[in-house]
């Protein structure tokens, strides 16, 4: 098992956002996370991403409790491990197009990967179709595409789990649909296991399974239609 | 891509937000730097001056009263191969119509003197002419061809306080023309002591002053320069003196006695000096001492014979088996006084005590033989030189420098003159003599050897080879040396000034720190991602710490250009509205390259020091909160997490409790401030503001904790402001306990002066009491509280009615006051009898080193230590400031017979009016300096109401000895001055300190709204105007300003009463008022600027992306 969420709640003071969530998740498989606004959806995410430690519960990956490694390996681990993007793409605005999908392997060495770190973003860039957005920094790039970018980031270090908190919310539709293939695509090629917390039906539809956050449980959704 | 790439880009991209943070460490590095060269400058200019002082001088042998053979100045060049200069180096004043100058050294020189001034021409003065150096020109308004009176301290051989010596030409004058006037490249500045006040000199022909003073072909000083082609050490010096050194040049002759078959030694100074005698007597076993002493009265029953010499002998003169109560007389005296074996006659005659007080003793001796007037007791060449006496004809001219009545001498007397001259018509035994002639100048008059072993030649070289020159005072000082140790080991301006500008480099770091902190906040999405995407915190700290490092480095080139203008800023506030700092000094710019680099490296380590706090602690924010833009939780807000509530009563009541203990604490210690005197009241008074302070801000807090309770139904834009203060209450409370603790120190040290004249007339103060302080350029050699004294001095009795006077002796050398820059090398002494001040119980001792002497301090002057040193005192300034010493310490000194003597300093007083110089007993400072005769320093005790009668009749008596009488508050308001002036700068550079952290406020404005936009923004959606807006955040930073600033002040009420007491009334209230009123608006500015900023633009988009 690649994750679990064994019965873990969080909550801010007095207000509970999860409780008692259990989830799993094998290697390459994905899962949508749909609710309404302020339902968890994101407080999920950064549990999964060791963003945020929950207040009652484990959460495991590949077996391990995060709530047992230390701030270094907690980060060791979203380096290794986990690929994140947000809703906001959170690009550097100094760096290029390259450079940031480079920002990751800072972190750390290329130890252990299979291929050279600068060839594998220029092949992932080019798979994403930003080959001639190399050199360009975020400010020059189109929303879906600095999107883009935020994903292949997420990948550099070929992560395991590659987490996205609503990554289509600040795209178009055109936009958001294209990027919905594209992490379809990566998954299948990549074979990275992916949690995608969104708003877009059409987007958590093509993911394996697609759970709804409701008062803090996790449920398995009803029909999408 | 890499680690520095990223670091170069980020630099790169945010280069605009980095310009604040490059301009605070600019400034933090260039006042670092600024401070450290300034004291680069100090140092540099006193060593400039040092140079320019000695010109090109190594050596000098400075023998004082003792005057050598010129000659051996070129005898020593010959021996070093380099040049040496004869000088005439003496005490005086110069006059031109009503102007005076007193202190003025009057130099004899020839050519050779100035081939060692730095330009290597010198002072030349024409035959008959002078020429002064600039400053006495200047003081004298004196130019060329203008004609000035000199007065000059006149050598004598004979101390002026030995017996028979006189004084009624101890000084002469000399009218001359002025033939130039020169600068410091010709020796305008030399002297031999370490002070950058140039002295007051006179240049004259050292044939005209030799021939003035007379003293032909004599010389006092030998000055020794560079050898061109090879370097001199001060041993090489030292033995060319004694190779060549002849008794002469200690005024010293050998000479035959045919008539007694022996060789003599003898000095024109009537005593030969102790270590000369003790010598001689060594040089030789058949070596006998004489002594011959001038007694006033030999007297048998009725008979007396008056004025005549009588010998102590160790020669065949004296049978064996004589004892000490017998005497021989000639047949002269006893067919006169009709003596016979074993009549008792009586003799009479002077010795002089302190002030030369004459004390009138008599002898009895019983006859033991009457000798013939031929043969051994016919000897006129016993009687040693004595001026006004051997030199004289005719009895009854004679002037010897004792009173005598001329009309007891009779026609008999002159006969006896006439065909005797000086031969002794009595002889006692050496011993007995010595017993009631002893003095300090000498124990003999001459030593005579058996002249058929030796040929004169030889016993004089065996006698010059029993002496030490240094023990006659003929030795060679390192000056150069010593100039440069004084100039090196000088009050370290640097670090003086690094403490004044503490507050502008604390600001200027804040200021970096805050501006940083903007810029970080300002990317924590970018922080955020870094974490989220596998960064450990450590290396995002190192990234950002590296971008600081980077600023910071290119702050540590910036900042010494920039700090090179603060340093002429400083150096030119130092010498003007500052002058008082360093004593009106010259001091020029200059800067070494070392202290740039050390500077903007301890400007890179300041720098990133604020950057690394800033670094640690915004990397500590949690992840999800950095990626959602949010900087710091308010965890510390009131109206956030603390209800009003819930708040626990107990605080309420501890911080009551608090406020109240601290206000009671105030107002008591206020109370005893009142009751206190001097320092210990100010440092009650201190205390009470400091603690005010704590009340202030304790009460700051509740005003804040009270404005965030209070609740209205409906608020206006002003509540709601006043209520935002309270939000972030640490942030808050920081900002207001920085203002006010500034505020606090700037206006409580700024307003501190030192007050003079409280209790000034009590002797416990630095005044002892004394009203009036005089010192004179030549000495005085009367006691001026006498009849005689003050006649002899032209004093109208009237005038000097209930005047006290404590006369003290003078050893010139280096100022050891605040006033002199110059680490002091050879500190002058101050001799003082310990029973003057220990009567009046004058002064206050800070420290003593010898606890039993505690209700006594004064008698430690005359107590033994446990060394063998010579215990001395001095004040506070002199023995920490000055000398570098502390309580115990020895103090090595050189005294007037060569001899390295250790000066220990047994008390520390308090900021007293004899600053300056090293006070020892005045048993102690003859015993060592035995050529310094008369008094130079006076303090005078003046009833009530009369110390202008009696200061203008001091002035108007002492005018020929170069006196210079001031109030002994007036003296110790120029010490204070020094000290008043630091406080000076503190205040203003602490005041600009102060304007720096208010554009901080500014920032932390920026921040506090940048927090907020979408909280501003949801006011501006619900209709809030953009004047409302800033208004809000407006009032909310003025309310810390002002409550800042007014604690901060308030509380300083207290610490500043003293000075605000002070009859002086030097507290710079008015600069102080316009440093705060500057604060306050700069404050106003900042905040403006800052609220109008930070609210204008698209504050709705921030609404949306919340």
């Amino acid at each position: 098992m690649l994750l679990e969420l064994d019965n873990v709640s969080k909550a801010y003071g007095a207000t509970t956002v999860l409780r008692k969530v259990n989830f799993q998740l094998d290697v390459g498989e994905t899962a949508a996370i749909v609710g309404p606004s302020g339902c968890g959806k994101s407080t999920m995410l950064n549990l999964i991403g060791t963003l945020d430690r929950p207040t009652e519960g484990r959460v495991l990956l590949s077996g391990r409790d995060v709530a047992d490694l230390t701030e270094r390996q907690l980060a060791e681990l979203r380096s290794e491990a986990i690929g994140l993007v947000f809703q906001l793409h959170h690009l550097l605005p100094q760096c290029t197009v390259l450079e940031n999908v480079l920002i990751p392997s800072l972190a750390k060495g290329s130890v252990g990967r299979t291929e050279p770190v600068e060839s594998r973003a220029r092949r992932l860039l080019q798979r994403v179709g930003l080959t001639e957005r190399l050199e360009r920094r975020p400010g020059q790039l189109s929303g879906g595409e600095r999107q883009r970018v935020a994903v292949v980031r997420a990948l550099i270090n070929e992560p395991k789990l590659l987490l996205a908190d609503e990554p289509t919310g600040a795209l178009d539709r055109v936009s958001g649909e294209k990027l919905a293939d594209l992490l379809v695509e990566l998954n299948r090629e990549e074979g990275v296991a992916m949690v995608v917390s969104t708003h877009a039906l059409d987007l958590a539809k093509r993911m394996s399974r697609v759970l709804e956050l409701r008062d803090g449980a996790l449920f398995p959704a009803g029909s999408l239609a | 891509m890499t680690f520095s790439g990223l670091v170069a880009k980020s630099l790169r991209f945010h280069w605009r937000s980095h310009l604040g943070v490059l301009a605070g460490a600019t400034v933090a590095t260039a006042i670092l730097v600024g401070a450290l060269a300034v004291g680069d400058s100090v140092r540099a200019s006193l060593l400039e001056m040092a140079v320019s002082r000695l010109g090109k001088v190594e050596f000098a042998l400075n023998s004082q009263s003792r005057f050598f053979r010129e000659e051996l100045a070129a005898e020593i060049a010959t021996e070093l191969h380099a040049p040496v200069a004869p000088v005439a180096l003496l005490r005086g004043t110069a006059a031109i119509d009503d102007r005076r100058a007193g202190r003025v050294q009057i130099i004899g020189v020839d050519e050779r003197f100035g081939t060692l001034s730095p330009s290597g021409t010198g002072p030349n003065p024409g035959p008959d002419s002078v020429v002064l150096n600039d400053r006495l020109a200047t003081s004298l308004h004196v130019k060329e061809g203008d004609e000035v009176l000199l007065r000059i301290d006149k050598p004598s051989l004979l101390s002026r306080d030995a017996p028979l010596s006189t004084v009624s030409d101890a000084a002469v004058a000399l009218r001359i023309t002025v033939s130039g006037i020169v600068n410091d490249q010709d020796f305008g500045r030399f002297g031999l002591d370490a002070n950058q006040i140039p002295p007051l000199t006179a240049f004259v022909p050292i044939r005209l002053l030799q021939k003035t003073v007379g003293l032909e072909r004599r010389a006092n000083l030998l000055l020794v320069g560079k050898a061109s082609d090879h370097a001199i050490k001060a041993a090489d010096a030292t033995t060319a003196l004694w190779k060549r050194w002849e008794l002469e040049d200690a005024g010293l002759q050998v000479r035959e006695v045919p008539a007694q078959r022996s060789i003599e030694l003898r000095t024109d100074a009537v005593f030969l000096d102790p270590p000369v005698g003790f010598a001689a007597s060594k040089a030789s076993p058949h070596a006998q001492g004489v002594l011959t002493y001038f007694v006033n009265e030999l007297r048998l029953g009725t008979k007396s014979t008056p004025y005549s010499t009588v010998s102590a002998l160790e020669t065949s003169v004296i049978p064996s088996g004589m004892r000490g109560d017998e005497i021989l007389i000639n047949q002269w005296l006893a067919d006169d006084l009709g003596a016979k074996v074993g009549n008792a006659i009586t003799l009479k005659y002077w010795t002089v005590g302190s002030m030369r007080e004459l004390v009138e003793h008599e002898s009895t001796f019983r006859v033991r033989a009457v000798l013939p007037m031929t043969g051994p007791a016919n000897d006129p060449d016993l009687m040693p030189a004595i001026p006004g006496l051997t030199d004289k004809k005719n009895c009854r001219d004679w002037e010897p420098g004792v009173p005598i009545d001329l009309k007891k001498i009779r026609d008999r007397d002159q006969r006896y003159w006439d065909l005797y001259r000086g031969t002794p018509k009595a002889f006692i035994k050496l011993k007995a003599g010595q017993e009631i002639w002893n003095n300090r100048f000498g124990n003999l008059t001459s030593v005579r050897f058996p002249s058929g072993t030796e040929s004169s030649e030889q016993v004089a070289a065996h006698i010059k080879q029993a002496i030490n020159p240094a023990s006659l005072g003929l030795f060679f000082d390192s000056v150069r040396e010593r100039a440069l140790t004084a100039g090196s080991q000088s009050l370290d301006f640097g670090q003086l000034f690094l403490g004044f500008s503490m507050f502008l480099i604390a600001a200027a770091l804040i200021l970096t720190g805050l501006m940083f902190a903007l810029n970080v906040e300002r990317r924590s999405e970018e922080i955020g991602t870094l974490l989220a995407t596998g960064w450990t915190r450590r290396q995002v700290q190192r990234y950002l710490l590296a971008e600081g490092a980077s600023i910071a480095v290119l702050a540590s080139v910036l900042g010494p250009i920039l700090g090179a203008l603060y340093t002429k800023a400083t150096i030119h506030g130092l010498t003007t509205i500052w002058s008082d700092a360093i004593a009106h000094s010259e001091i020029r710019y200059h800067a070494a390259p070392v202290t740039l680099v050390i500077g903007g490296l301890i400007g890179i380590v300041v720098d990133l020091l604020a950057i690394g706090l800033v670094v640690r602690k915004q990397a500590r924010n949690p992840i999800r909160a950095l990626l959602s833009g949010e900087t710091t939780p308010e965890i510390d807000s009131v109206s956030a997490h603390e209800p009003v509530t819930e708040r626990p009563v107990w605080r309420t009541y501890l911080t009551t409790v608090a406020l109240v203990v601290s206000l009671v604490l105030t107002a008591l210690l206020v109370i005893s401030g009142f009751a206190a005197k001097g320092e210990s009241g100010a440092e009650l008074f201190f205390s009470a503001g400091a603690l005010l302070l704590i009340a202030g801000l304790i009460f700051s807090r509740q005003v804040l904790v009270r404005v965030g309770k209070s609740r209205k139904s409906v608020p206006r834009i002003s509540d709601i402001a006043l209520r935002n203060s309270s939000r972030r209450l640490g942030r808050s409370m920081s900002a207001i306990s920085l203002l006010a603790c500034g505020s606090f120190l700037v206006v409580a040290i700024g307003a501190s002066r030192k007050d003079e004249t409280e209790g000034s007339n009590l002797p416990a103060s630095g005044t002892g009491g004394f009203t009036l302080y005089a010192d004179s350029t030549l000495p005085v050699y009367e006691d001026m509280t006498t009849a005689k004294g003050q006649e002899a001095m032209g004093l109208e009795a009237p005038d000097m009615a209930g005047v006290q006077i404590v006369p003290m002796r003078l050893r010139d050398g280096d100022e050891a006051s605040c006033l002199n820059l110059n680490r002091a090398q050879v500190p002058s002494l101050l001799a003082v009898s310990p029973e003057a001040f220990l009567r009046r119980k004058a002064f206050t001792f800070e420290r003593i080193l010898y606890p039993v002497h505690a209700t006594d301090p004064w008698t430690m002057l005359d107590s033994p230590t446990d060394d063998n040193s010579t215990p001395v005192v001095g004040d506070t300034n002199t023995i920490v400031w000055s000398l570098g010493k502390s309580l115990g310490d020895n103090i090595p000194y050189v005294d007037d017979h060569g001899n390295r003597i250790s000066l220990k300093v047994v008390g520390i007083l308090a900021n007293a009016v004899l600053q300056g110089r090293l006070i020892l007993s005045d048993k102690n400072f003859v015993r060592h300096f035995p050529s310094q005769s008369g008094h130079r320093v006076f303090l005078i005790d003046v009833p009530p109401g009369r110390g202008d009668t009696v200061s203008k009749a001091l002035g108007k008596a002492l005018e020929p000895v170069g006196v210079t009488v001031s109030t002994t508050v007036g003296r110790l308001a120029a010490f204070n001055s020094v000290e008043n002036a630091y406080l000076s700068i503190f205040a203003i550079l602490g005041g600009l300190g102060l304007v720096l952290g208010s554009v901080g406020l500014g920032l932390v404005v920026l921040r506090n709204v940048l927090e907020r936009r979408p909280e501003l923004a949801l006011l501006r959606a619900v209709g809030f105007r953009s004047r409302q807006l800033q208004t809000l955040v407006f009032v909310e930073h003025m309310l810390l300003l002002s409550l800042g600033l007014l604690v901060g002040v308030v509380a300083a009420i207290p610490a500043i009463l003293p000075a605000l007491r002070s009859a002086s009334g030097a507290a710079p209230l008015g600069s102080l008022a316009a440093t705060l009123a500057w604060v306050f608006v700069s404050g106003l500015v900042w905040t403006w600027l800052a609220t109008t900023l930070a609210t204008r633009g698209p504050l709705l988009s921030a609404l949306r992306d919340d």
